[in-house]
């Protein structure tokens, strides 16, 4: 067990090999009225094993279309993701329905993530009849053993998702994710429909999962103080860019991009100074479909130069582990 | 005396016999700003909603009062609400989008909801819904009366509800989870425009939040509720710092923090 | 059993008017004990005669006792309306969720027959077909199909766009569901309520189409006992012999009455946004 551990903490040494990437991936998308919308452009990334990747941003910053492209909701326009040596966005049919198993997926709204006529029972051994991994008359006992490992009690199983509180409906959308024991599972906002003492357990639900099982996680949150918590990577997005990608530990402490410290300066947090006035940049993010040439932060960014209105600024290494895309930096 | 004293008030819906907030009371002057915050099912907005003589579907104040400025408002008649309602107590809702009717202008719902509370011509309360919405730092008043509200973003949604709710001045305003749908860097900015009405306009708020960081940084007086009942009540500083209850100490400590508890 | 009972406790006027649709299916299924002579046996002496004792609704112009015709005439009539609807219901929605579900060039090419087929007045075109494959009750039945599946593959397609991107659809592609699985487990079950609603209320206007079908020669050949084309039958003696028409033109109204309110109140029955 002990040697298990070691293998997936970051004090082992050597850090946990990367089990899927993200190579340059971009998505266009055309608006109603014909104009490209650009919802990630050039976005690399690294999926290690047994560790979470935070993606944070804010609305429209194109992290929910990144991870629909991670489980092959719809391909990028251009790059590879790759998993297990492959390019999994060019898969097709079967290869691409086996290739789920693999990838499983938590849903933000857990009111909405469930057929609302199916049992606990149906919802949550679906994944293994689909894959014919077991037979229909062991789905009881199998669908009472996977509500065990989300500390759900069994009886559940008989119960529609609508006689469930949001917190045990999230429990169930972890169970069915784990149903197919994945290698990585993508949570978009799982938590963030939750109230704040089921969020504190349902995170610690999942890091307890992935010390167990050594599942990787790709956890897409809008709320930097919660990520930072419990992520080892967390990436920030802005406008479909990546803008800083840094170990969660020291989000608080080291965080570069005028961006990430203008989310860190809007957090209202119950330790900070309340006579203290708030700050945060005045203005709002452009559309997506409005990207200006050059860094995509300069009209918000009080440290704007002449290059960032003509040139991209791109991700570079800028101490262990953390990357920035900034001028500036 | 007080701007607002709720009264120990109980409030059941329908043949439910449990109430849905039990013995609650309130005293605010002129002026300051109230958080209520509690997680879902805990009744913090029914309590506004009942300020406002807004209880839906057969929900009603069994026990209490509420007064204000003197006056009792459980009795009041439809005339003596419109009266009050908008001019004298004004409501923000969660996403001011879904209160204005998506297939209008923002102008037209503005210059109605103008001329429904004070007798001028169109041309005037124009006039004043676009001072109303420059005040609330948007830009371009007159370019925002003529959009429809799918062509703002969520931020200046907000501001134009605010706008609107501050157009005659109230003395309370009553916020039911006013940044919730918002990004963090525009909540922020939000937050700080209410702060700034409270120093022009003096007027008072009472905000409802599961977001325990806004409440207390807005609040002179923090209320926490859980199923109905007020569980910690005092000046911000004496629930943040001294919470008398368990379950505001969990809640405190639930909530992540930067740099503060990491799970892994 | 409980709440199957409190449904109809609810609904009486469901209750009442589903307890007459079982009479009239009864009336079908019992018709040779209910009719009082044979509906095929001509008596051409008693041609023409007013209603009487003898025959209760009268006799037709080759002496056939018309209440036997009109009660066997509910055989043909019903049976074939409620085949027609759920011909229209299977094809339409079939249609209407491939249509949704694929999109792209499937919904390019289903959508573009559905909009040539409304773009016609539709009992022309169902004349035209019926024209063609040659006027029998069957081919009736797949002309007025042809024509009117367009309706509800439209409701199923903007059903299933809605529902498409949902969450919970979403979650079964990525639990690995085959495409088979998500349409006949996510999709079908998700329409059905909406479009049976729909289907109960064209149950009606179904048999009126037929009966006009028949009524124009193109459904029901004699010496078929068929309300439609006993409308037509009738039409020449419409002066001196009116029961003729008179009492398949009763039967129809009564019938059609009673499926058009019992699909109005299935509504309200079944109106998913009661849940």
């Amino acid at each position: 067990m002990s040697e298990r551990e070691n293998l997936f903490s970051e004090t082992a040494g050597g850090v946990p090999p990367v089990i899927m990437e993200a190579r340059h991936v971009t998505k266009k998308f055309t608006t109603a009225g014909g104009r490209p919308l650009l919802a990630c452009s050039d976005v690399s990334l690294q999926v290690r094993k047994g560790q979470t990747l935070g993606i944070v941003g804010e609305s429209g910053c194109g992290k929910s279309s990144f991870v629909k492209m991670i489980v092959q909701m719809y391909p990028p326009t251009e790059g590879e993701i790759i998993y297990n040596g492959k390019d999994i966005t060019k898969f097709k049919g079967e290869e691409l329905r086996q290739c789920r198993r693999k990838i499983q997926m938590v849903f933000q709204d857990p009111a909405a993530a469930f057929h609302p006529k199916m049992k606990i029972m149906d919802i949550v051994t679906e994944p293994l009849l689909n894959f014919r991994l077991i037979k229909k008359s062991e789905k009881e006992a199998k669908a009472k053993e996977l509500l065990r490992m989300v500390d759900l009690p069994e009886d559940f199983v008989y119960r529609f998702p609508h006689n469930m509180s949001g917190g045990q409906r999230q429990r169930v959308g972890i169970a069915r994710a784990l149903a197919l024991e994945p290698e990585i599972i993508v949570c978009d906002e799982a938590t963030s429909a939750l109230d704040v003492s089921v969020q504190d357990r349902v995170i610690e639900l999942l890091v307890k999962l992935q010390k167990e099982k050594g599942i990787s996680f790709v956890f897409i949150c809008h709320d930097m103080a919660l990520i930072q918590s419990f992520a080892h990577q967390v990436a920030v997005m802005y406008l479909g860019n990546i803008v800083e990608v840094l170990p969660g530990s020291e989000v608080a402490a080291n965080a570069k991009h005028p961006y990430t410290q203008a989310m860190l300066g809007a957090i209202f947090s119950t330790k900070m100074d309340f006579t203290k006035k708030i700050e945060s940049i005045e203005s709002e993010a452009p559309s997506p479909a409005d990207v200006p040439p050059g860094c995509p932060f300069q009209n918000r960014c009080d440290r704007c130069m002449e290059i960032c209105r003509t040139q991209k600024p791109k991700l570079t290494e800028i101490g262990p582990g953390h990357q920035a895309a900034c001028h500036a930096l | 005396m007080d701007l607002l004293n709720v009264k120990d008030i109980t409030v059941t819906y329908g043949r439910n016999p449990r109430p849905t907030i039990e013995h609650f009371s309130l005293d605010m002057k002129e002026g300051e700003i109230v958080s209520i915050v509690g997680e879902s099912g805990s009744g913090k907005t029914t309590v506004i909603r009942a300020i406002l003589g807004l209880l839906p579907g057969g929900g009603k104040v069994d026990q209490g009062d509420i007064l204000f400025q003197g006056q009792s408002l459980l009795n009041l008649k439809k005339e003596q609400w419109r009266e009050l309602r908008g001019s004298q107590i004004s409501m923000i809702f969660q996403d001011s989008g879904a209160m204005i009717n998506p297939i209008r202008r923002i102008g037209d719902q503005f210059v109605e909801y103008i001329r429904t509370h004070q007798k001028m011509s169109r041309k005037e309360a124009w006039n004043k819904g676009v001072e109303m919405l420059e005040k609330m730092r948007l830009p371009s008043g007159d370019t925002i009366m003529r959009n429809y509200p799918f062509q703002l973003s969520g931020g200046m949604r907000q501001r134009v509800g605010i706008a609107m709710s501050m157009t005659f001045q109230p003395k309370l305003l009553l916020a039911d989870e006013p940044t919730s749908a918002l990004d963090v860097t525009t909540q922020a900015q939000i937050v700080r425009q209410f702060m700034e009405l409270r120093e022009s306009y003096g007027t008072a708020m009472i905000v409802v939040t599961h977001n325990i960081g806004v409440a207390a940084y807005m609040a002179d007086k923090l209320i926490v509720m859980q199923y109905g009942k007020v569980v910690d009540a005092g000046t911000r500083d004496e629930v943040m710092n001294n919470p008398a209850s368990e379950y505001t100490k969990n809640l405190l400590a639930a909530v992540p923090e930067m740099g503060g508890k990491r799970y892994v | 059993m409980q709440k199957k009972s409190n449904v109809f406790v609810k609904n009486k006027m469901f209750t009442i008017l589903l307890i007459l649709a079982v009479c009239i299916g009864l009336v079908a299924v019992f018709a040779p004990f209910i009719a009082t002579h044979d509906p095929a046996a001509a008596v051409l002496t008693d041609a023409l005669k007013a209603p009487s004792g003898d025959h209760w609704f009268g006799t037709d112009k080759l002496g056939r006792d018309l209440f036997s015709r009109v009660i066997y005439g509910t055989r043909v009539s019903v049976s074939a309306s409620l085949i027609l609807v759920a011909c229209i219901f299977l094809v339409g929605s079939i249609l209407g969720i491939l249509a949704g579900y694929f999109g792209g060039w499937v919904d390019a090419v289903i959508m573009r027959i559905a909009d040539m087929m409304i773009a016609f007045p539709g009992m022309v075109l169902a004349i035209a077909v019926a024209g063609i494959l040659g006027p029998s009750i069957t081919n009736a039945v797949i002309a007025i199909t042809l024509v009117s599946w367009t309706k509800y593959a439209r409701l199923a397609r903007s059903l299933v766009l809605k529902m498409k991107n949902c969450d919970y659809v979403e979650a079964a592609r990525v639990t690995g569901s085959t495409t088979i699985h998500i349409l006949v487990k996510y999709m079908f079950p998700n329409v059905t309520p909406t479009l049976i609603i729909t289907a109960a209320t064209d149950i009606g206007s179904m048999m009126l189409e037929l009966a006009g079908l028949s009524f124009l020669g193109f459904g029901a050949r004699p010496p078929m006992a068929e309300w439609g084309l006993m409308l037509s039958e009738g039409r020449a003696y419409m002066q001196n012999a009116p029961w003729m028409m008179v009492f398949p033109g009763l039967a129809i109204l009564i019938v059609v009455v009673i499926f058009n309110l019992l699909g109005d109140s299935l509504r309200d029955v079944l109106d998913p946004r009661d849940e």
